[in-house]
């Protein structure tokens, strides 16, 4: 029987991702029917993905992040090329 | 509809790419304003989450727009200046993120969680906080999910935040750092389980 470590260190991803060979994805299930534990920290993963995912995805609208110092933009522009005849 | 920092369409739009890049190579200083004004909110937002905070955020900034800025006679335009100049702004960070000397943090294997020697784990995974939560719940673990992302080692952060956070593929993102994508999965995988130990006393039932 899969153990946990090869459960979640092994085929976890994949699982995840819908990626686990049919063979490999009954021994991962039958491995979860017996281990609530297990069945738990895939849910954890799970929600970890989405909660990092979100932070980039736009959900993160409560957070909008500071638009650069002009000081920033400023300096940014005054190193732009000029016009060769400038 | 309220927009955000990475929704907002670029306003380099396609069909207006061609004519703004033509003033770019003539040196247009409008079209540079332009440039700048209009793209640099996203990208300074891609560097800030990169980087983690301002200061480098705002120096590896700078630092893509001078590279750009040289590189603008070769770019072709098949791509968008503004994808285009997301991948120079991650390049960027990665190349800052490469030669400094960040502070030192927990190795990978102090954080993954730990197993008994018949593989078993070694502590029952405890269920996790779930269902809708109000506003500021959900501002405060943005936050700590922000939070404990920087905490992981350095090789480890940057994978996951180019693979989940900027959405990059597996492909792009070996690209972007130069390595194997096997290796890029499987330290992707690692960083995810190390993120997920992190947030465990944050998100464990009872806890929020």
């Amino acid at each position: 029987m899969m153990t946990c470590k090869e459960l979640i260190h092994d085929f976890l991803m994949e699982y995840v991702q819908g990626d686990l060979g049919a063979e490999a994805r009954i021994e991962f299930e039958k491995h979860l029917s017996v281990c609530p534990s297990c069945v738990r920290y895939i849910d954890s993963y799970r929600r970890t993905v989405e909660m990092t995912r979100e932070l980039g995805s736009g959900a993160d609208a409560a957070s909008l992040p500071p638009p650069p110092p002009e000081g920033l933009v400023r300096a940014i522009l005054a190193v732009a090329p000029k016009p060769p005849h400038a | 509809m309220q927009m955000t920092a990475n929704e907002i369409p670029p306003p380099v739009a396609e069909p207006g790419d061609a004519a703004l890049l033509a003033r770019l190579k003539r040196g247009d200083a409008a079209a540079f304003e332009s440039l700048v004004r209009d793209l640099s909110p996203r990208l300074f937002a891609v560097a800030r989450r990169m980087m983690g905070n301002d200061q480098d955020a705002s120096d590896a900034l700078q630092d893509a727009f001078v590279s750009a800025f040289k590189a603008l006679g070769d770019f072709d335009g098949r791509s968008r200046l503004s994808t285009w100049l997301h991948r120079i702004v991650v390049n960027a960070c990665l190349m800052r993120l490469r030669s400094e000397k960040r502070r030192q943090r927990r190795t990978i294997e102090e954080i993954l969680p730990r197993f008994v020697a018949d593989g078993h784990a070694a502590k029952s995974a405890s269920a996790w906080e779930s269902g809708p939560a109000a506003a500021p719940v959900r501002e405060e673990l943005r936050r700590a999910v922000r939070e404990k992302i920087d905490e992981l080692p350095e090789a480890y952060r940057t994978v996951l935040i180019l693979r989940d956070i900027e959405q990059m593929t597996t492909e792009q993102a070996a690209a972007a750092l130069g390595e194997s994508e096997s290796a890029v999965k499987t330290r992707l995988h690692r960083a995810r389980l190390a993120l997920r130990e992190l947030l465990d006393p944050v998100m464990s039932r009872g806890s929020l």
